[in-house]
């Protein structure tokens, strides 16, 4: 089926339609959208749960999503519309936001930008979640990398830290945001290190930093880590001397559960140890007094939520970004 | 270095991930197995733990006068905590952790020795808690104790920290006093231990999301700010209104009543967010300063003007949803000749360029027919009208900032009647804050705890405040002491006294059913 015989005109008259149906209800609908949200993934992840992060999305972040399923060659273009509501606690009127499905073949992926820019809702942002990382390197969808103001991939899919770095170049486009939702799962370690050092000035600043991980190789989320540490603390002539990085464990976590296990800082009067062994509890240790703190694994849904929250530049990403090459040379 | 900020502290911080956070600190709650304390104190700030505001270096040091060791404390605020803690199940692991951080001390706050003892517990906790000698004392007391807590503090030398990095607070609930000459008194007792800008006067109303949100509303948007003047808005309302009665604190609410105990501080609050100037930039002292200034522009009534622009009411029995209700007089702990005014409404004018001859018209009551709390602003009509028809003349379009319970904005305006010829109505533009973001939003103690441990005195009111808004009532409270009422005046479950609706038919308006 060629892209003529699904043209964006047709998909949106039936999105009115279903609206209009919607609207006869006695209850009454809001429509509710604030970006259009593409998703692009490949043939090997489950619907039902890309249908299921996508519906979560909608509450904080209502949109018209855009959902591009890739198969292998030979499958036929299809498309499907359809309107997803929910009904806030207490209250009487949905809201709703629209879905656009469209599953192709690789080999008619080309077929896709065109009916996409279509589909686009005018003056609204445009984001893209390719949580397959092959895919968003696939010449075809270029165009619709171009489109996007945001670009999210998530390069916990490969182990190591080496390989994503080139990925992560390949795909860095002037004019586009890039996002890593390993970077949004860093928040929470960032945030608790922050807090820990938080009122202290320069005499009581740590001057080096332990960093440790399960499973071999050096992971994305350490050199992020480790990065950001060098950034911020101005470490960036002595990565090596500052910033020690070892593999605690090297049998391979189970995917999505995190591989970072502990992040340490010294200083003369600063003694800070964050440590994860598994599950989702962390212990810290400020200078000798012990807490806990919830460490809860956050999925695909909470990451997307975080990072279409920072709609903008998000300046200290960007900046750990350039000192991505330091970190790996120091890498074991 | 790039991790230093113009302090010469540390500074990770990443504001665009980040949730806001508290420094390390100690919270001294005076009041602490009060009523307060265990339905909004202590669910606020295991809340905030809970969303990773505080952090591992934090502590509570609760003082009252009941004898209890840490661990009861501990047992009694997790009660609490499970019973009154909204929107969120009670985590037991967190919990935990977080109690490791509450202590007590008993005490009377009369008694200097309470202040030495508290001194060393502070030392203590200090070591044990790495707080950083930074403490915010709450004063959740009765507010006669305000007076000597802070006299206590200062003279045991608490009011200063013991390194000076570190910060003394002192939070101190409503009322301020009872007329400007108690604000006044209180204000100079407090100041002589506490500076200024260590206190935070609270105010809950501001802490609402809905409140702050009127100042994203009005200086985040280009196309509104235009509108807000005398020249496109004909009137401005404000309404507090409460379906329940005095809910067993008719003791205190009859020496209160609902012009001190509502429109003295949070109505001239709201009102003076919704009409004060632009400030330069958004920062504490700016945004007080321009609140200061609105309040200062509220012209004084004379006492002929008091007679004519202010209505006081008191509830009498009434029937509502198929249920009895008893008047004021007959609540428990009322006196039955009590001359309390349960509803309270205000004509204002606000003496400025932008504002001259536009009338605010507050009120709030309690037994009214419904619980809502809202600010209509109402647009002078179209110079013309082109279209027949009542309806373009009853209905000019209307900005509504709705506070509680539904928090949203809502805008009035014409649309033509589907179908032939051109006929018109009235249709709403809705915008709904919960739903449309549908995340939870803090509450006003927990946004306001925040906002008092980083030191941000945005939402807190100034003496300067205080006084001003006791300026505006006083010569009210005066007409009112010197008139016979003819309480009650209105039933419970009514919109108020007749006299409310007269004192706005003589301007040309009428109240709006909110």
């Amino acid at each position: 089926m060629t892209a003529a015989a699904f043209d964006s005109g047709r998909l949106l008259a039936q999105l009115d339609e279903q609206w209009r149906q919607l609207g006869k209800s006695e209850t009454g609908v809001l429509r509710a959208c604030s970006m259009t949200l593409i998703a692009a993934a490949g043939a090997g992840r489950n619907p039902q749960e890309l249908g299921a992060t996508l519906a979560e999305l909608m509450r904080e972040h209502p949109s018209r999503t855009i959902l591009l399923r890739v198969g292998q060659a030979g499958a036929p273009l299809e498309t499907r519309t359809s309107i997803q509501c929910w009904m806030p606690f207490g209250r009487r009127q949905q809201i709703c936001c629209e879905q656009i499905e469209i599953a192709a073949g690789l080999d008619s992926l080309s077929d896709v930008p065109p009916i996409l820019f279509g589909l686009i809702v005018p003056d609204l942002p445009v984001a893209l979640w390719c949580p397959d990382l092959d895919l968003a390197l696939r010449p075809e969808l270029r165009p619709v990398l171009a489109l996007a103001g945001k670009v999210i991939i998530d390069s916990s899919c490969l182990p190591a830290a080496a390989q994503a770095w080139q990925e992560i170049q390949t795909l860095q486009g002037a004019r586009r945001r890039l996002a890593d939702l390993v970077w949004a799962r860093l928040t929470r370690w960032r945030e608790l290190l922050f807090q820990a050092l938080s009122g202290r000035d320069q005499r009581h600043a740590p001057f080096k930093a332990r960093i440790t991980w399960a499973g071999e190789p050096f992971p994305p989320a350490a050199m992020y880590l480790a990065a950001w540490l060098v950034s911020r603390l101005g470490w960036q002539d002595q990565v090596k001397e500052r910033v020690e990085l070892a593999c605690e464990d090297p049998a391979m976590p189970p995917p999505g559960s995190g591989r970072l296990r502990s992040l340490s800082l010294e200083g003369e009067s600063c003694a800070i140890r964050l440590r994860r062994p598994a599950g989702e509890a962390l212990a810290i240790e400020i200078d000798g007094v012990s807490a806990g703190a919830l460490f809860p694994v956050f999925d695909d849904a909470a990451l997307l939520r975080e990072e279409l929250g920072v709609p903008g530049f998000d300046q200290q990403f960007e900046q750990s970004l350039t000192f991505c090459p330091a970190v790996l040379e120091a890498a074991p | 270095m790039a991790g230093l900020g113009f302090t010469g502290q540390l500074t990770l911080d990443d504001p665009v991930r980040f949730d806001r956070a508290a420094p390390p600190a100690a919270i001294v709650i005076f009041g602490a197995t009060g009523d307060l304390t265990r339905r909004k104190l202590l669910p606020a700030l295991f809340r905030l733990a809970q969303e990773r505001r505080l952090p591992a270096t934090f502590a509570v040091l609760g003082v009252s006068r009941t004898p209890l060791s840490d661990d009861l404390f501990r047992q009694k605020m997790r009660e609490s905590v499970e019973t009154f803690l909204e929107n969120s199940p009670f985590d037991a692991d967190l919990w935990a952790s977080f109690a490791q951080g509450l202590f007590y001390l008993d005490g009377d706050i009369g008694d200097p020795g309470l202040y030495q003892r508290l001194s060393d517990k502070l030392a203590w906790i200090e070591t044990h808690r790495r707080t950083g000698g930074n403490v915010l004392f709450y004063l959740s007391t009765q507010p006669s104790h305000y007076g000597p807590a802070a006299a206590g503090l200062g003279a045991a030398g608490l009011a200063r920290g013991p390194r000076p990095e570190s910060w003394q607070r002192l939070l101190i609930e409503k009322p301020f006093g009872h007329d400007l000459a108690s604000a006044q008194s209180l204000n100079a007792t407090v100041q002589r231990h506490f500076q200024e800008d260590q206190i935070y006067r609270i105010d809950h109303y501001l802490g609402k999301e809905t409140v702050q949100n009127i100042l994203a509303f009005r200086f985040g948007n280009g196309i509104f700010e235009p509108l807000w003047n005398r020249r496109y808005v004909n009137h401005i309302q404000i309404t507090a209104a409460e379906s329940i009665g005095v809910e067993g604190r008719g003791g205190y609410y009859q020496e209160a009543g609902a012009l001190r105990d509502m429109i003295q501080n949070h109505l001239l609050q709201v009102m003076a967010t919704i009409a004060m100037e632009p400030p330069a930039v958004y920062e504490p002292a700016a945004v007080r300063d321009e609140r200061a200034k609105l309040l200062r522009s509220i012209r004084i009534m004379t006492s002929a003007e008091a007679k004519l622009d202010s209505v006081a009411g008191q509830y009498g029995p009434g029937r509502a949803g198929g249920a009895q209700l008893a008047g004021f007089r007959q609540e428990p702990g009322v006196d039955p000749q009590a001359m309390t005014d349960t509803y309270a409404a205000l004509t204002l004018f606000v003496e400025n360029w932008r504002w001259a001859g536009v009338p605010f018209y507050v009120r709030s009551g309690k037994r009214l027919p419904k619980r809502v709390t809202d600010i209509a602003i109402q647009f002078n009509r179209a110079p013309l009208s082109l279209y027949d028809g009542e309806a373009a003349q009853n209905y000019p379009n209307l900005l509504v900032l709705r506070i509680q319970p539904e928090e949203g904005i809502s805008l009035r305006f014409f649309s033509k009647l589907p179908g032939a010829g051109m006929r018109i109505r009235p249709v709403t533009m809705d915008f709904n804050y919960g739903t449309s973001f549908g995340v939870r939003t803090p509450s006003a103690y927990e946004t306001l705890l925040l906002d008092a441990l980083s030191g941000d005195a945005t939402l807190y009111t100034r003496q300067d405040m205080v006084e001003a808004s006791w300026r505006v009532v006083e010569p009210v409270l005066r007409c009112w002491q010197e008139t016979h009422h003819g309480f009650p005046n209105y039933a419970a479950g009514s919109w108020g006294p007749a006299a409310s609706d007269e004192m706005l038919a003589r301007r040309g308006h009428i109240w709006r059913l909110p």
